[in-house]
């Protein structure tokens, strides 16, 4: 299969580098994505070992994304965050 | 109606779906492949000759343990530059003004640089917390100070890149918004306004380019501290 031959032949010379040579780049790769996780959907877990203001601003990043993502045609709630654009340059 | 300056920077979703995965996809769309023939054509060579000088250029001052590291500082040179300089055309994304991307790389790349260095060589590692000739009584303050630097480069990398890119869109927006809403009613002024976008769009040419570059130095020099 072409897409799994092009996959092995990716690993086959990239692994020296991901096994070795930047094996210290996985502990951030790591962190980062547990620090992305957290803030993006750990507000409730937060709740329990955090301050309320530090789960408060989870909470509102998480949610406030959201709404900014949802598409125009959805409508907007009273609380957007973004006003919608209304100019003819944007 | 007021209009929101940084609806530019959110990112692009259709239907729920990220959008700013194929905006970080174009610059590997955009370049040559490696051509299995002896001799490629112009375009790969152009290519080849700049990663060529710019590897020798960014990886003289380094030892050749960290040579490794060479693959992956063109690549993202390469890729910083893309992204940049794709976002200054009109109407397009530009992924590196997410402060998230720009500290995914940031963290990653800076966290391993250190972790080399407490690996090969933690002596030598530590000793950087304190510099050299430093009188006795200062010797705590300093190394919480160093210590500081150490922790805020990370921080520093992300957010310079972030906020220069940011900075530069958002007054290209403001400078055309002016121009625009000029034109028919002063016409000087619009013109004026049009002549400081030029130049504007010029340097953000420039900047897009060295910031990218900036971002891979730093790394590179904090990768021949721990090396």
């Amino acid at each position: 299969m072409p897409a799994g031959s092009a996959f092995g032949n990716w690993w086959s010379l990239m692994r020296p580098y991901y096994t070795k040579a930047y094996q210290e780049m996985w502990v951030g790769i790591g962190i980062m994505t547990v620090l992305y996780y957290k803030v993006s959907y750990g507000a409730a877990s937060l709740n329990k070992v955090c301050s309320k203001r530090l789960t408060e601003l989870s909470l509102f990043i998480s949610v406030r994304d959201l709404f900014i993502n949802t598409p125009k045609w959805f409508g907007y709630p009273i609380f957007f965050y973004s006003e919608p654009k209304l100019s003819l340059i944007n | 109606m007021t209009m929101n300056l940084f609806n530019q920077f959110l990112s692009p979703t259709f239907l729920g779906l990220p959008l700013i995965a194929i905006a970080l996809m174009a610059p590997c769309l955009l370049y040559p492949s490696p051509a299995p023939w002896w001799q490629s054509n112009r375009w790969t060579t152009l290519q080849n000759w700049f990663i060529g000088s710019f590897i020798k250029q960014i990886l003289s001052p380094i030892n050749t343990k960290g040579h490794s590291w060479a693959l992956l500082l063109a690549t993202l040179m390469v890729f910083l530059i893309t992204l940049n300089t794709l976002g200054l055309l009109p109407y397009t994304f530009t992924p590196t003004t997410q402060l998230s991307l720009n500290m995914a790389f940031a963290v990653p790349l800076w966290l391993a640089t250190v972790i080399m260095g407490f690996r090969n060589s933690p002596t030598h590692a530590l000793g950087h917390l304190l510099p050299e000739g430093t009188p006795t009584p200062l010797v705590p303050t300093l190394i919480i100070i160093e210590s500081i630097s150490l922790l805020i480069r990370p921080l520093a990398l992300g957010v310079r890149l972030t906020a220069n890119l940011t900075a530069g869109h958002l007054l290209i927006q403001l400078v055309s918004s002016a121009a625009f809403s000029l034109l028919l009613s002063q016409t000087t002024a619009a013109s004026l306004a049009v002549g400081l976008l030029l130049l504007l769009t010029i340097l953000e040419i420039a900047v897009a380019m060295i910031q990218a570059y900036v971002f891979v130095l730093l790394l590179s020099l904090y990768l021949q501290e721990n090396v």
